[in-house]
């Protein structure tokens, strides 16, 4: 007597069927026993001791197995007949396919085509902007809201109704998120890892993500809040809920938190649940006092760098030492005399509120149209004054026109005004890499940063250049080559904002020291 | 784009609550699985079908077949209260369904007291009328009870003959809260016999819903059974995924309608008629999942009433011969 085995992996159908095909097979010519069952290790046993297998065979549970005992010639024809009878026939195809075809002209009709999506990302003009984002929500999707000008009591009224449903709303006014290692709107190719952003600012979370890329450790996730959620009336809804997202997450060891210094409630609030998160947390409350922000857990940064290089020692089990603000001085020709001011243009504005914070302490009063205190404000935001910062992404220089980060013209043309004026030292900028920014921001720079220092040449003056670029280098735009073009027509370059920052300082005290002026 | 929108009629308490994601793991003619990581079932059916802890009930139209609409391997997602499959021509709103959910913890059956103990004897004499090719009830009852056993299949007899040994040893060390022994019997009958779930699984699960809905009363027994239900999850491992999350819902006390129907009906012993219609109902389930499991159940309810275990089995098994020959008197 022959025996036949056939397993069909992961294979299931109803007990009717499987013993309407045992019975159906058992009735074949030449068979004389017949068996379809799942191929638990007790049913195999079971075939065994029947006499149905010679041994046990490899399958699992899940498995189905037919197995026979006849005459040899009949039993192979016998799991044909077995194996056609399970054959089932394929669904019918009607709408959903056509329906494949369709752009989708709504959220829902979006998650028709994208069942497993948690997430929708809305970029809306701002008035229609929240009742996209409550239908997002209704639907269960967590929201990155792209969108701007959304009024703070709607802002407020969406994220009370996410926490309720314990889904997050990223912004309004979200401009950079990290999820699953997919970049979303103005954000890096990072390489991921266990540490975890939750930020206010987009400028900041790039800069503390692409530094944390840079210096080998990873991200987990990057969490984007927008810039108004730790106002006293939102109340940081948006940190809470993204900070218990990476307490929980088990593939988060760290935890970094990025923004301006809170109302006292609200980081009161923050600090308390970064507090109770059971991990490190790196808190960078920009211009806030570090011994304010202490404790158990949290490791105060004042500096975006500095956030970024105390996660990555904490990720590496390292405990972090008090980082010593580093200031490498570049080697510059003298500059003239009169040459005595810092002019920053920036596309990223945390970048510039960190310069003005950071050049305040070493420099004096940092005018800007995004003062780090009232009296700092710039009269007139298209001329600079003395030491002048100058966030070019803020709403005065955008309407109408895209974000430098997209667009270079506007500080283009602010760059060779302010290359034409005798009292300008050092120019510091910005070069911002990744997904949503210019695709070669260097083309569109490199040849008015050689026309400005020219324009200064022709006037007896050396300008300095001083930037850094915020990128990856598995950012689109190539950051080698970015960073090579722009050395080449004499910008220096540092490593962060913090480094260049500094380096504009040096240049402009150096000045003052060799000029005798101080 | 879906075009149907389903209301799910009523889901069981073992779906998740929120959002959750899968894919299609099996489709039959009546239901559909989806699986859940890390590692859980739901199952979805239509109208006509009964609640499961895992399940979740649509107002399907009686002709509608799951498997013209979906396939195995296709995405599954529940955002905001809807089901949505990746390419599937409905989904479903899960909103306005009830949430359906029996605690045989919190039934009181005692066979001491008269009413219960009738109804547990019209339960077993429905079983005994049903007939079962194949059924661990019919194997049993043959081989404890014919003097001449018909010729059967080698494989259906090495069946009746692991049941056979297997089940009364299972009551034996159940009584006596033998978790070792227990979980011995229970490996034996794990994933063992015909259908897609296997008989042995069929019948454990009954009879944990049988054990459940009796040990109330008894802290020993109640904490017994946790033990053996967490040991009855990880030995599932060794029967198919679907069958697994039958065990697994049943090691908490949670089961199919059908059978959490009979342990109510039992427990309230109130109208003998409803409680004959209800074990019909629950041994029509499958081919012989339905009897598998109510032989399960009521021999579970009995465990703990007192019986000499010994006695068990061909005492039982005659039981319905002296009830009726007892009516009829």
């Amino acid at each position: 007597m022959a025996r036949a085995t056939k397993i069909i992996r992961n294979f299931y159908r109803d007990s009717v069927s499987l013993m309407q095909l045992s019975s159906t097979i058992a009735k074949l010519p030449g068979v004389e026993q017949a068996s379809a069952i799942m191929a638990s290790p007790n049913n195999v046993t079971l075939l065994v001791e029947a006499g149905l297998l010679a041994e046990p065979v490899e399958a699992s549970a899940n498995d189905l197995l037919i197995a026979l005992q006849g005459e040899a010639d009949a039993l192979e024809s016998a799991l044909a007949t077995a194996e056609s009878s399970l054959k089932q026939p394929a669904p019918s195809s009607t709408g959903s396919e056509q329906s494949r075809g369709m752009s989708p002209r709504s959220i829902e009709m979006g998650l028709g085509n994208l069942v497993g999506a948690n997430l929708a990302l809305i970029s809306t003009p701002g008035e229609y902007a929240a009742a996209e984002a409550f239908k997002a929500l209704t639907l269960g999707l967590n929201v990155m809201l792209f969108s701007d000008n959304v009024e703070i009591k709607d802002e407020i009224a969406l994220k009370r109704f996410a926490q309720e449903r314990d889904l997050i709303v990223m912004g309004p006014d979200c401009g950079t998120a990290i999820i699953n290692g997919i970049p979303l709107a103005f954000a890096n190719v990072v390489r991921r890892g266990a540490i975890g952003v939750v930020g206010a600012s987009g400028t900041g979370l790039q800069q503390v993500t692409c530094l944390i890329d840079r210096w080998g450790g990873g991200i987990s996730q990057a969490i984007g809040t927008g810039g108004h959620d730790l106002h006293r009336d939102v109340g940081g809804l948006s940190m809470l809920q993204g900070l218990k997202a990476l307490a929980a997450d088990p593939s988060t060891s760290v935890i970094v938190l990025i923004s301006k210094p809170p109302s006292p409630e609200v980081s009161a609030t923050v600090l308390e649940a970064a507090t109770g998160a059971g991990k490190a947390v790196v808190v960078n409350f920009l211009g806030a006092d570090p011994d304010q922000l202490r404790r158990e857990n949290i490791y105060p940064a004042a500096t975006l760098e500095d956030a970024a290089a105390v996660a990555v020692a904490l990720a590496n089990g390292i405990t972090p030492e008090a980082r010593r603000a580093s200031v490498t001085s570049p080697s510059t020709p003298s500059l003239a005399p009169q040459q005595r001011y810092v002019r920053g243009l920036y596309s990223g504005g945390t970048f510039c509120y960190e310069a003005s914070l950071l050049l305040k302490k070493q420099l004096g009063q940092i005018n800007s149209n995004t003062p780090v205190e009232p009296g700092d404000r710039l009269a007139d935001v298209w001329t600079s004054q003395k030491h002048t910062v100058i966030d070019l992404g803020d709403d005065l220089f955008t309407r109408g026109r895209p974000h430098p980060m997209i667009d270079h013209r506007l500080r283009n043309e602010r760059l060779i005004k302010e290359a034409s004026d005798p009292e300008v030292a050092v120019i510091l900028l910005d070069i911002v890499l990744g997904y949503g920014s210019h695709p070669d921001p260097a083309a569109e720079m490199v040849p008015v940063i050689q026309k400005a220092r020219d324009l200064a040449t022709k006037a007896g003056r050396h300008l300095v250049t001083i930037g850094f670029v915020c990128g990856t280098a598995a950012d689109p735009q190539n950051l080698s080559r970015q960073e090579t073009a722009l050395r080449e027509v004499g910008v220096i370059l540092a490593e962060s904002n913090a480094q260049a920052v500094r380096m504009a300082a040096s240049v402009v005290l150096e000045t003052d020291v060799t000029g005798g002026r101080l | 784009m879906p075009i149907v929108r389903f209301q799910a009629l009523s889901v069981g308490s073992q779906v998740p609550p929120h959002s959750f994601s899968g894919t299609v793991h099996s489709v039959f003619r009546q239901a559909c699985n989806l699986w859940l990581e890390p590692g859980t079932l739901l199952t979805l059916l239509p109208c006509q079908k009964g609640n499961l802890p895992h399940g979740i009930r649509l107002d399907t139209s009686s002709h509608f077949v799951f498997l013209h609409a979906l396939r195995v391997g296709q995405s599954a997602a529940c955002r905001g209260g809807i089901l949505r499959i990746d390419g599937a021509d409905f989904s479903v709103d899960l909103r306005p369904a009830r949430l359906w959910h029996i605690n045989l913890k919190e039934l009181h059956l005692d066979l001491c007291r008269p009413t219960q103990a009738q109804s547990w004897v019209v339960a077993w004499s429905e079983l005994n009328r049903h007939y079962h090719k194949g059924g661990l009830s019919e194997n049993l009852r043959t081989f404890f009870l014919s003097g001449v056993r018909p010729a059967m299949p080698v494989l259906s007899e090495t069946l009746l003959r692991q049941g056979a040994y297997t089940i009364p040893s299972l009551l034996q060390a159940t009584c006596r809260l033998r978790l070792r022994d227990v979980i011995s019997c229970i490996r034996s009958l794990i994933g063992l016999g015909y259908g897609l779930t296997p008989s042995g699984d069929d019948f454990l699960v009954g009879y944990m819903a049988g054990l459940w809905c009796t040990a109330r009363a008894n802290p020993s027994r109640m904490e017994f059974l946790t033990a053996l239900g967490s040991e009855l999850s990880e030995v599932s491992q060794n029967t198919n995924e679907i069958s697994r999350a039958y065990l697994r819902s049943a090691a908490k006390g949670h089961v199919s309608e059908p059978i959490a129907k009979l342990a109510q009906q039992l427990n309230q012993a109130n109208d003998m008629s409803s409680l004959r219609a209800t074990t019909q109902t629950a041994l029509r389930v499958g081919h012989t999942s339905g009897s598998d499991g109510v032989l399960g159940m009521l021999l579970g309810c009995l465990v703990w009433q007192g019986l000499p275990p010994h006695l068990l089995l061909s005492d039982l098994l005659r039981l319905p011969v002296l009830c009726d020959s007892t009516s009829q008197r």
